[in-house]
């Protein structure tokens, strides 16, 4: 729209007032004969009457204007053609797509101040600037997803279970060990600030759950060693908590100390990437935890609502705002991308489980060598005519398989390309824009170097008739005539 | 309660709804909105101008740090004082209808404090200042600030942002529009 707009009236902006001091009617003659000689722009049917409107409407100008532009144009197209109503049905569908599209922006506008916690992050992002925003919609993303697989379990694992009576898993223990939290270091380019931190937090995050399941894989013969491994998992999710609820009081502690000391003690700024990363990490126990113990997702969702509020609070009294500017965008790629490789990694080692980790003599896969024993049974036990049967049938086949791969493979070709294309449009565009400012710049020089020589002229005709006797005067002043008629003389000089 | 008949034709109703983002419906309503402002005035000329101190008693401008450059880029005499149409105009910028070049193109005028159609470095200084109106940025963080949106922002190096790099950065931004609005 605002291309087609440029395109018709490239000086329609309100930005250039005090350039061109025109009168409102002065103007509202002006764009309306630009427009007039459009005649494509002037016919008479509903299409261009819409395309008329919708211009006019962009234009930013005054009402004034743009009412004697309106009048002015809708003279001319009634004097041009014969005046020729728009019809009934015509009138009435145009009506009612304009009321759909009103009522679509109300509905998304709803939707939006609907969304969890939407007050509160905009709050957060104009206060403490969108970087930390990030961290909290990040949050605020994994809640949602969640919730969902909260929802799931409880109706299709918990609630049938405890209703069979069969296996209660029983993991809730009293905790017995704490740890403390990491520290700070410092660098001077905050990029590779972020970098190094999400490196060292990952590693460390890594390791603690590598170190568990391979501990645990390789003691598969032990007594319940899932129920186990559900519990320590469960144990660091808790003491995770624990250990941010003493961090929110530590940073509390510190920041009450900084007013009192000022110059002492910095006050804390808010880590974004260490923050981020202590979800990531937690949302990977989480998958890690999920398949051994289901109600942990219970506590996932209570223990995301409550960081929530803590960090809020935290970010409210403790920290300072933060020193340097965040891109927010590539941030957020690069967490999604975190939590997207642990989620790979945790299937694939679930995956593994499943499939070659024996199961022992508790739980509900007791009487199977492996889990995968079970899914195979269970797929096998199924009568041949059942739906369930015929569903799974059909999706096993090739051609099922195929289609899928296609589709998957033919939209994440088209995306691909889109993003090519969009890069390539930016670097032209950005590049037009250098290319247009060298330009301004170009002519601004030899515009300083015209006017320059023009006063050099004029000192020259001065000296020259300081100098010349009377009956030269005449010759003299043909030769500084002619010399002027060489220079460029614009609008715009004289206007100097 | 008192005026039982509108205070417009509906030749002028329409014109309001072709050329604004409004439907007659709300610009019905931005009018009531426009003389609780000033009742007595207004009631008696309904595009009565107001003076500036009068419109930034709306609510939603008394708060906002450029309340007065708003009103002086919408006024029509531009001076800050506003008829009836001139915030209609302001109000129907700021709704959610109005597309973001237009938008961006007002937030630009809203910025460019001298009018030299560039957002130069004291511009920028006068946003920022207002933007944290209470504090005021030490010369340091100022200076620092001010290196990292040219930086960001001046493609040009020419050390001021022009419209067409305004709106490039806005063109980033995807919370603009959300954000440049008023609810009427």
């Amino acid at each position: 729209m605002s291309n087609a707009l440029n395109a018709i009236i490239p000086y329609a902006t309100l930005r250039m007032h005090s350039v061109n001091q025109l009168s409102n009617e002065e103007c509202a003659n002006a764009i309306a004969n630009h427009l007039q000689s459009s005649n494509k722009f002037m016919q008479n049917d509903p299409t261009s009457e819409r395309f008329r409107m919708e211009t006019l409407r962009a234009m930013p100008q005054c009402l004034t204007v743009k009412r004697s532009v309106k009048s002015q144009l809708l003279a001319t197209v009634n004097r041009r053609t014969k005046k020729k109503s728009i019809s009934y049905w015509k009138w009435l569908k145009y009506n009612i797509s304009l009321k759909i599209a009103k009522i679509w922006v109300t509905v998304q506008n709803t939707l939006l101040t609907m969304e969890l916690w939407h007050q509160m992050i905009k709050t957060i992002e104009s206060h403490n600037g969108s970087g930390v925003a990030t961290y909290f919609k990040f949050l605020r993303w994994l809640l949602l997803l969640n919730i969902i697989s909260c929802i799931l379990s409880m109706f299709f694992i918990v609630l049938p279970q405890s209703l069979n009576q069969t296996h209660i898993p029983n993991n809730i223990k009293v905790l017995d060990f704490l740890t403390g939290s990491a520290s700070l270091e410092h660098y001077n380019n905050k990029r590779t600030e972020l970098y190094v931190t999400v490196i060292r937090n990952h590693t460390v995050a890594a390791t603690v759950i590598g170190t568990l399941f391979v501990f645990w894989i390789i003691n598969s013969t032990s007594h319940c060693w899932q129920t186990k491994l559900g519990e320590e998992i469960y144990r660091l999710i808790i003491l995770d908590f624990i250990a941010s609820i003493f961090g929110m009081c530590f940073q509390f502690i510190r920041s009450m100390l900084y007013k009192k000391l000022s110059t002492k003690i910095g006050k804390p700024e808010f880590n974004i990437a260490r923050n981020t990363l202590n979800l990531i990490y937690n949302q990977t126990l989480f998958w890690m935890g999920f398949y051994f113990s289901p109600l942990i997702s219970l506590i996932i969702v209570i223990k995301l609502i409550f960081t929530f509020y803590i960090k809020r609070y935290e970010l409210k009294k403790c920290y300072r705002q933060p020193s340097q500017p965040w891109r927010a965008a590539q941030t957020q790629t690069l967490f999604l991308a975190l939590a997207f490789i642990g989620m790979i990694i945790m299937l694939l080692t679930i995956g593994y489980i499943i499939t070659n980790v024996k199961s022992d003599d508790c739980g509900p896969f007791r009487n199977y060598s492996h889990t995968w024993d079970f899914i195979i049974n269970g797929i096998l036990s199924l009568k041949r005519d059942s739906k369930f049967w015929s569903i799974v049938s059909e999706l096993a086949r090739p051609v099922t398989g195929a289609a899928i791969y296609f589709g998957t493979s033919e939209t994440v070709y088209c995306l691909r390309a889109k993003t090519k294309a969009s890069k390539e449009m930016l670097q032209i565009l950005s590049n037009m824009l250098l290319l247009q400012s060298q330009d301004k710049q170009f002519l601004m020089k030899s515009f300083a170097k015209f006017a320059n020589e023009r006063t050099f002229v004029h000192s020259e005709m001065n000296f020259i008739q300081h100098a010349s006797s009377t009956e030269q005067n005449h010759e003299n002043e043909e030769i500084v005539l002619s010399r002027r008629r060489n220079l460029p003389s614009t609008s715009f000089e004289e206007r100097l | 309660m008192g005026a039982g008949k509108s205070q417009f034709t509906e030749e002028e109703l329409q014109d309001y709804q072709d050329l604004t983002y409004f439907t007659k419906k709300e610009v019905l309503y931005a009018h009531q909105k426009f003389k609780a402002l000033a009742p007595e005035k207004v009631g008696h000329n309904r595009n009565a101008k107001l003076p500036m101190s009068k419109i930034l008693q709306y609510p939603e401008l008394r708060v906002n740090p450029f309340g007065d450059r708003i009103c002086k880029v919408f006024s029509s005499s531009q001076d800050g004082d506003c008829t009836f149409e001139d915030f209609l105009d302001m109000m129907s910028v700021f709704s959610d209808a109005a597309p973001k070049a237009v938008k961006a193109e007002h937030a630009f005028r809203i910025f460019d404090f001298d009018g030299d159609d560039m957002l130069g470095v004291g511009d920028l200084r006068q946003v920022i200042d207002r933007l944290t109106a209470p504090q005021r940025l030490n010369d340091n963080d100022m200076q620092q600030l001010l290196q990292y949106i040219l930086d960001e922002a001046d493609l040009d190096d020419d050390g001021a942002l022009s419209f067409a790099e305004f709106e490039h950065i806005i063109e980033k931004s995807s919370d603009f529009s959300k954000s440049f609005r008023i609810r009427l």
